[in-house]
């Protein structure tokens, strides 16, 4: 269940504040998805990459009204998404995903240059 | 109820097998399986079973799980049976097989788990191991608990069954209950590789990887060979298989020389024998690392090149490339774990979770694509420290195997995404050439890179791990009172975190619809100008690296307070190979020179900073060999193995550092010279770039080159916003340069340019263009060095072609995306 998969989650290290603050959207939209979940829920979306195409328009139409006000506070939070950049805003929403599934780490600024470490836009 | 008579007839029978039980009040008729301890094995040991009826006539089934063969047993003095009571009886001895074999299986499971627990609290070996040190071998693959060595018993697929341990005696034991028969424990990689060798044990397994560089594949014992013969065959079918049997001629049968061709028949193989003639065999040696240990590293090398040479006729090195297993994608050794099997995008759609039991919102939240679970945060550095260590560990460290040109003379060796055109860095290069194929093809491909571009990444294709950060950015970024932060212009805070992500690529041959190589970079016969590999380019390599090079004695080392290099001489060497090899090995400490790249030389041998400095250079030379094509020599390094593990454990940025440095040597001796400048053969320092007022081209219109930011700019305009940016240095060059020398009525007239009209990066390589001019030189490395510069940023009148796919070996000259 996503609840207690929340309430035991702790940042990961080294930035926990800073991977606090880039996670606190997502965790919120998580939040109010565990809220929802329930038998009784009736989400035509069985899918299990909900939340990789969350900015999908087909699935931000079938939300129910329970999620919408947390998908809305979310969506209005990532970068690009107000300003129309959807592009940007879903290369963001892709990286908070990561983030909180343990695919990615915040690594310090100083260690870009030592480790040698390269900046990829496009994946790959 | 049986009576005594039974019960004394039933043991004499198992006397006579060899597995009475230890204590005869064990025997009970009653149809259950019973195990029991022998008599004359090992107290504790319950490798004794029996299953005995009493219903009509007394009779069952016993045997050892030592020795595998069970011995149907029936009471004598009875009628005989009739037809029903032998069915029954042969009923009752299959019900009672199967029983057993459902217990083995439970038995092996429990042996799994204990053997998994015990290797991860096993601690790295000590290479003074006395057992070790006996046997002259390496530690690949193995781990230690208090004295004794742990070998792990893996099927081809890499997972741990068992183990095996063994004392400073040289006294072996299994795992109890573990299972052994068809498991193994390889050493290097088998996947496409040509041939491979099969031995008995370890020690036997190590001598041969050194000797050979082959892949072997250790059986543990005699009786296993058969069995692994049988599933290494149906897994590699293409692979010749090599047979290294133990020599047990002064044991009756030679039992060693007859499992050996049992097997090597069974499999279509071949055998070879270790041949201690004039050697002193008073020990009665039996196996191939006996031979190394009377003989000599350099005697059982010897004695291998002729008899391998036979199977693989390019013996000299490892015979990798391409036998490829049955089942695509799936691979012998371990460390593969974080490797995907299918495409981005649908590899996630398999998870842990029952689909079945999960409620809708929580499916489509999407738990179960985690691969790992919430709050277990993956530390990628660690992931990657514990792949190399496991590589390093089991012999297939990646820069201790061929590091070959692709067989495109035209394509980059150092592997580039196939998309983009851009160049792997640092640990990524590291990373991808721990896969084979990329020493045929070096391109790699992202699965939606690929998609967008109409490729598609085969089903099944199992991708590699690269690893890159991108920036999370945080608009809005508010205090912990909720309060909006703001910059120093009252604005509010944008931030960013890089991220460092792990990302899956897949190469050029699991990909559908992508070019060529012959498409991507030409007909394969055109030598291009910048191909090195020849010996004279390595002389001109290194001569005109500027290293002072000195020939004397019998050990190569630099000497960093006097900046020369020490080689033995050349007729020292066994061939040229090994001289290079041994050449830039040290040409890599060279560049470490403080008024190079700045890595202050280690005071003890024994000290983090020199393995530290080794590892460099190890790498380096990985990445030199590659480019130049010198064969890395396997054994000469392998004593820094232990000294860089210890590194690697206790720093988990360390293979980072180690590959981005490595990386930074390779750079300069090939073709980055920055700070450095031939003057009539010496090796000066280049103290200053070129002067704003200097003239960078005069002369005719041909020979004034357009200028680079001119060119760039046309170049971008073709490029489609996620296309390849092959001359990623014009990006540094301003505006206003660009805009300056943007006049073609300027740059068709023969007007001088001068330096100003250069961003100071290119500065240098402008000299290095000036210097060619004045000196006349038009061969040699320099001029093609400069050509290759010329090309590559570019100075000169011949703009590269744009298409990423069509880029070669100028686009090496780029610093990679």
């Amino acid at each position: 269940m996503l609840k207690h998969h929340l309430k035991d989650r702790d940042f990961p290290a080294p930035h926990p504040l800073d991977a606090q603050d880039a996670l606190v959207g997502l965790a919120g939209l998580i939040a109010a998805l565990d809220a929802a979940d329930g038998p009784n829920v009736d989400l035509p979306l069985e899918r299990p990459d909900l939340l990789d195409q969350f900015l999908d328009p087909a699935v931000q139409d079938a939300l129910p009204e329970a999620l919408r006000p947390a998908a809305e506070t979310y969506r209005d939070g990532l970068p690009g998404y107000r300003s129309g950049d959807r592009k940007r805003a879903a290369k963001q929403h892709a990286l908070r995903l990561a983030l909180w599934r343990g695919e990615a780490q915040v690594v310090d600024e100083a260690d870009l240059e030592a480790l040698g470490l390269t900046e990829e836009i496009d994946d790959g | 109820m049986a009576d005594g008579q039974y019960h004394r007839a039933v043991l004499d029978a198992m006397h006579r097998a060899g597995c009475a039980p230890a204590d005869p009040a064990v025997i009970v008729f009653d149809g259950q399986l019973h195990r029991f301890w022998i008599k004359d094995d090992r107290r504790g040991r319950r490798n004794g079973w029996f299953v005995l009826y009493d219903d009509g006539v007394p009779a069952g089934v016993f045997g050892s799980w030592r020795t595998g063969q069970p011995h149907r047993w029936r009471a004598e003095g009875k009628e005989a049976l009739t037809p029903e009571q032998r069915q029954q009886l042969n009923q009752r001895i299959a019900d009672a097989r199967a029983r057993r074999e459902a217990e083995k299986r439970v038995q092996h499971q429990q042996a799994r788990v204990r053997a998994e627990n015990l290797w991860a609290r096993a601690q790295r070996v000590d290479s003074d191991h006395p057992y070790l040190r006996q046997k002259q071998a390496p530690a690949l693959g193995l781990r230690q608990i208090k004295k004794r060595l742990l070998m792990p018993v893996r099927d081809l697929d890499g997972a741990l069954h068992s183990l095996a341990f063994i004392n400073p005696e040289g006294e072996k034991r299994f795992l109890t209950d573990g299972a052994v028969e068809g498991h193994c424990h390889v050493l290097g990689d088998l996947y496409r590789a040509h041939a491979m060798l099969l031995c008995e044990g370890y020690a036997t397994g190590a001598s041969l990887h050194q000797a050979s560089g082959w892949p072997v594949v250790v059986c543990f014992h005699r009786a296993n060979l058969l069995p692994v013969a049988r599933a290494v065959h149906r897994r590699y079918p293409d692979a010749a298989l090599v047979i290294a049997g133990d020599d047990d001629r002064y044991t009756p049968g030679n039992p060693g020389r007859r499992d050996a061709e049992e097997a090597a028949e069974e499999v279509g193989g071949s055998v070879i024998l270790p041949d201690f003639a004039g050697l002193d065999t008073a020990k009665k040696p039996t196996d191939f690392n006996d031979l190394q240990v009377l003989g000599g590293l350099p005697r059982l090398k010897a004695s291998l090149q002729r008899p391998l040479a036979d199977v693989w006729p390019d013996s000299a090195r490892s015979p990798e490339t391409p036998a490829r297993p049955v089942e695509p994608g799936r691979r012998a050794g371990r460390g593969l774990d974080r490797e995907t099997t299918e495409p981005e995008g649908e590899h996630d759609r398999d998870h842990d979770l029952n689909p079945m039991l999960i409620p809708p919102v929580l499916a489509m939240a999407a738990p179960a694509r985690r691969k790992a679970p919430l709050g277990a945060h993956s530390n990628l550095y660690q992931e990657v420290t514990d792949r190399i260590v496991e590589m390093i560990e089991s012999g297939t460290a990646p820069w201790r195997r061929p590091w070959d040109r692709p067989r495109h003379p035209g394509a980059p060796t150092r592997p580039v995404n196939a998309a983009t055109g851009k160049f792997y860095n640092g640990i990524n290069v590291l990373l991808l050439h721990t896969h084979l194929m990329t020493l045929d093809d070096p391109r790699w491909c992202g699965y939606e890179q690929a998609k967008a571009r109409g490729w598609q990444v085969k089903a099944g294709a199992r991708g590699a791990s690269i690893y890159f950060f991108k920036r999370l950015e945080i608009d809005d970024a508010r205090d912990p009172d909720g309060e909006p932060l703001l910059d120093e212009d009252g604005a509010p805070l944008k931030r960013s975190l890089p991220l460092l992500r792990r990302h899956t690529v897949f190469h050029a041959s699991q990909i559908e619809g992508i070019p060529t190589l012959e498409e991507a970079y030409g007909p394969a016969s055109v030598l291009p100008d910048h191909c090195w590999g020849a010996e004279d380019h390595l002389e001109a390599v290194l001569r005109r690296s500027g290293a002072h090079l000195v020939h004397e004695g019998r050990i190569a080392y630099y000497h960093p307070r006097e900046d020369r290099i020490v080689l033995p001489p050349r007729e020292r060497f066994p061939d040229p190979a090994a001289y290079y090899g041994v050449a830039f090995h040290e040409l890599g400490h060279w560049t470490g020179h403080a008024t190079r790249l700045h890595r202050p030389p280690p005071t003890r041998r024994d000290s983090p900073e020199y393995a530290r400095e080794e590892l460099r250079a190890e790498l380096a030379s990985a990445f030199l060999g590659a480019e130049l094509g010198i064969q890395h020599d396997l054994e000469s390094h392998a004593a820094y193995l232990d000294a860089y593990l210890d590194l690697l454990r206790k720093d988990h940025r360390e293979i980072f550092r180690a590959a981005r440095d490595a990386q930074g040597i390779a750079d300069l001796i090939l073709d980055r010279h920055p700070t450095w400048q031939l003057r009539q053969g010496a090796c000066v320092a280049r103290t200053d770039p070129l002067p704003d007022e200097a003239p960078i081209a005069v002369g005719t219109a041909d020979s004034i080159p357009p200028h680079a930011g001119a060119l760039h700019d046309e170049q971008n305009q073709s490029n489609e916003p996620n296309e390849p940016n092959e001359h990623a240095e014009a990006d540094a060059i301003p505006q206003a340069d660009r805009q300056a020398s943007a006049d073609p009525v300027r740059e068709k007239a023969g007007v001088a340019e001068t330096a100003s009209a250069l961003a100071p990066p290119f500065r240098w390589a402008a000299a290095a263009l000036l210097e060619l001019e004045r000196s006349g030189e038009d061969g040699g490395e320099l001029g093609r060095l400069s050509r290759r510069i010329d090309t590559a940023l570019p100075m000169r009148a011949t703009p590269v072609a744009a298409a990423p796919v069509s880029m070669g070996r100028q686009g090496a000259a780029a610093p990679g995306g």
